[in-house]
């Protein structure tokens, strides 16, 4: 499933008329089966942006071409768009309601078209690959769960409609670190059986570590697009340093600092540990 | 972050803008049981000719002050109706099963849809010319004599000021949980009533849950920070009334007390 | 529902009445949702429920009257009678809780809700009747016509508020009313 966005721009309506432009001329395209991560400061237009996507707002002018059809084209048919896009937004525990857990995941396939045996199936596939034991958990409030597990809870119903394409607004803000690597580990599993990741993120190592394409956005313009490497090596070369760097390259910029240098490329630790290694072995002085 | 709702209220240097929202609220009541204890044709002609200067004196667009009048009409029409048809009188014109159209009903079908747009009228002055957080102040200092009966005026104020603080987060979260049942697939056409009902659940339960969230999060940081009741909050700056206000508060006593004499 | 501390119930109180504005604003987007859901109804009676009635009948009164005073929803000249019917409802729900002790979670909600409900609506009808007709006009047509527009919001009321409640509990929003021990 691509994506194509053409000159997406997106005001606020504000009571006392004036309007905030949250997105201004977006245009970029986003291939089936990537992985993309976006990045920005708070309040940039990134949950913006995600909505929009999603067809939950319609944009003030442009388009956007799921599989080279305009979703908010007229007679676009919602429920398919449904399908096949799943969001997650910030603190999605919040969104759980129902009375089991299994009801909760449930909710989503309500108009997916599956009957019976089929939802429990779907069910239970969602919820063990989050690390659920389906009976154990299936009866259970979702509301008396831990918030680790809430969150897992909600990422099942989101995953349970197998969409194409997921979005994800700061999945890991606020995990602890293992259930972070668990998050990413799961998520490249499913970019890796063909389903189109969106990220939205503030993590630099995550960023760098797990996408392969980076969107920058700034005060609603899209700055930056591309190979995630390409990406934060530009983003390095900012005088202002508004984004920052991984860690990766600020240890590059230390170890500059005391007379080693390293190439500009290393941006994730993966990266480092090659180049120290290069360097070591006496590459470097070839 | 989005802001707080301005309601009604349309920015001016009118007579009315400038009136003491304590004494707008006073005389909103006093000119509220004038319109109520009209009874004769010259009690009636006496509130018309007082709600319409007050217009006047509010200087605003006149189709803005009618606006609110204009959206119900229709519910005017049916309370109208019901009384035209279903007063208990003598003087029917007609009768039918149990309607019966009469002269007396249709003068008490008038008389209501008259006091309720007066009343409309008189209301939207006062929130037209008033900003929201100026009348929550007035009616803070308003409800002070209720603590004579026991009744903690302090605490109530400070709820309701921690209540207007909250909207707008309340707001943004309850449009952030729409948005994420529907991307999970919640619909709300369907035409059954009961199902259309239950579809707001997935709603309704999560906005709750997360407002009660932040309460016991404020809770919690209030109590931590040693927090025990209203009474030691910095005290607003008392604004004394002016000579105009009492002015306006004795008129509108004087219309209330001539309407009563009128009877 | 008892052991929650005076400012805890505050800040509850406080949040009710900022959902009796946000909530009809929320479903604003969705057709007919105020006069199927009630939306303002709900916090009301909720606020009784879990905070007693003092804490339900501020939020009875001052609910409604922020809702108008930022929203313009309701109009003015409904306030009064609006008013009048949601303190009816926040008073008796908060008495009502306090004085059924069946050791029932659901019968304790249930009984407490169904009178508050039924005395709200009388209490309003009465009020109504007051302010739109002063003596001869027939009450009967007024409290039948009260009753009969209303009841799909009564039965969403009585199905909803339960379940909001004991997702508060498992939650652990507010304490549980029979713990298990």
């Amino acid at each position: 499933m691509s994506i194509q966005i053409e000159n997406l721009s997106y005001k606020y309506g504000q009571p006392a008329g004036e309007k905030v432009e949250a997105l201004q001329d977006i245009s970029c395209a986003i291939a089936a089966g990537d992985f993309v991560g976006i990045m920005g400061h708070t309040g940039c237009g990134k949950t913006t942006l995600i909505q929009l996507l999603a067809g939950l707002r319609a944009p003030t002018s442009g388009r956007i071409y799921i599989n080279g059809e305009d979703i908010n084209a007229k007679g676009y048919d919602r429920n398919r768009l449904r399908q096949t896009v799943g969001v997650m937004f910030q603190n999605p525990e919040y969104q759980l309601f129902a009375t089991t857990v299994e009801k909760d995941v449930a909710f989503g396939l309500k108009y997916s078209g599956l009957r019976g045996q089929e939802v429990t199936a779907r069910v239970r596939w969602a919820l063990e690959t989050m690390g659920f034991d389906f009976e154990k958990v299936r009866n259970q409030s979702p509301l008396a769960l831990s918030g680790g597990e809430k969150r897992r809870v909600a990422i099942a119903g989101v995953i349970a409609t197998r969409p194409q394409i997921l979005i994800f607004d700061e999945p890991i803000a606020g995990l602890d670190p293992y259930s972070r690597e668990n998050f990413l580990q799961f998520v490249t599993q499913m970019n890796q059986a063909g389903t189109t990741i969106i990220m939205v993120s503030h993590n630099m190592e995550a960023l760098a570590e797990y996408t392969q394409h980076l969107l920058v956005l700034e005060k609603g313009r899209l700055i930056d697009a591309g190979p995630t490497r390409e990406v934060f090596i530009r983003l390095k070369q900012r005088k202002d340093g508004a984004f920052g760097q991984t860690a990766a390259q600020k240890i590059v910029t230390l170890l500059a600092e005391r007379e080693l240098k390293l190439p500009p490329a290393v941006v994730t630790y993966g990266d480092l540990l090659a180049a120290l290694k290069h360097e070591l072995t006496g590459g470097g002085r070839g | 972050m989005r802001s707080l709702p301005t309601g009604q209220y349309l920015p001016g240097h009118s007579f009315l803008h400038q009136l003491d929202a304590r004494v707008k609220i006073l005389g909103l009541f006093l000119l509220m049981a004038a319109v109520i204890g009209a009874s004769s044709v010259q009690g009636y002609v006496l509130v018309l000719m007082v709600v319409a200067i007050c217009i006047q004196l509010s200087r605003l667009p006149l189709r803005c002050v009618f606006a609110s009048v204009r959206r119900v009409c229709w519910f005017l029409l049916v309370i109208w109706l019901m009384n035209a048809l279903f007063f208990a009188a003598e003087d029917a014109l007609f009768s039918w099963g149990i309607f019966q159209l009469s002269r007396g009903g249709m003068r008490q079908g008038f008389r209501v849809v008259s006091n309720v747009v007066l009343i409309l009228l008189l209301g939207n002055l006062l929130t037209m010319t008033t900003l929201p957080t100026q009348v929550t102040t007035a009616l803070e200092s308003l409800i002070k004599p209720l603590k004579l009966i026991g009744v903690p005026t302090e605490e109530v104020a400070m709820i309701i000021s921690v209540a207007i603080q909250f909207i707008p987060t309340l707001m943004e979260e309850a449009e952030l949980i729409k948005m994420a049942q529907i991307a999970r697939g919640a619909r709300f056409e369907s035409k059954k009533l009961a199902e259309r009902a239950a579809s707001f659940l997935p709603l309704v339960v999560p906005i709750f849950i997360s407002a009660f969230r932040r309460a016991e999060e404020l809770a919690l940081a209030m109590e931590a920070r040693g927090y025990r009741n209203a009474k030691n909050r910095t005290k607003r700056k008392k604004e004394p009334l002016e000579r105009h206000d009492y002015g306006a508060l004795a008129v509108c006593a004087l219309i209330c007390l001539v309407q009563f004499l009128l009877r | 529902m008892s052991k929650m501390s005076s400012v805890k119930r505050s800040m509850l109180t406080a949040v009710c009445i900022g959902l009796c504005v946000v909530l009809p604003m929320a479903f604003h987007s969705i057709p007919n949702a105020g006069s199927i859901l009630l939306p303002m109804h709900i916090p009301v009676l909720l606020c009784g429920l879990i905070c007693g009635w003092s804490f339900g009948l501020l939020c009875g009164l001052a609910g409604p009257l922020l809702s108008s005073l930022l929203t313009g929803m309701p109009p003015m000249a409904y306030l009064p009678s609006m008013l009048v019917e949601l303190a009816a409802y926040g008073l008796v729900c908060g008495l009502m809780i306090n004085l059924v002790h069946t050791k029932k979670l659901y019968a304790d909600l249930y009984i407490s809700l169904v009178v508050a409900l039924i005395a709200g609506r009388i209490v309003a009808g009465v009020a109504r009747a007051l302010i739109f007709a002063a003596g001869r006009y027939s009450m009967a047509a007024w409290i039948t016509s009260y009753f009969v527009t209303s009841w799909p919001g009564l039965v969403i009321q009585l199905i909803f508020i339960p379940a909001i409640v004991v997702a508060l509990m498992k939650a652990r929003l507010i304490p549980e009313r029979y713990p298990v021990r």
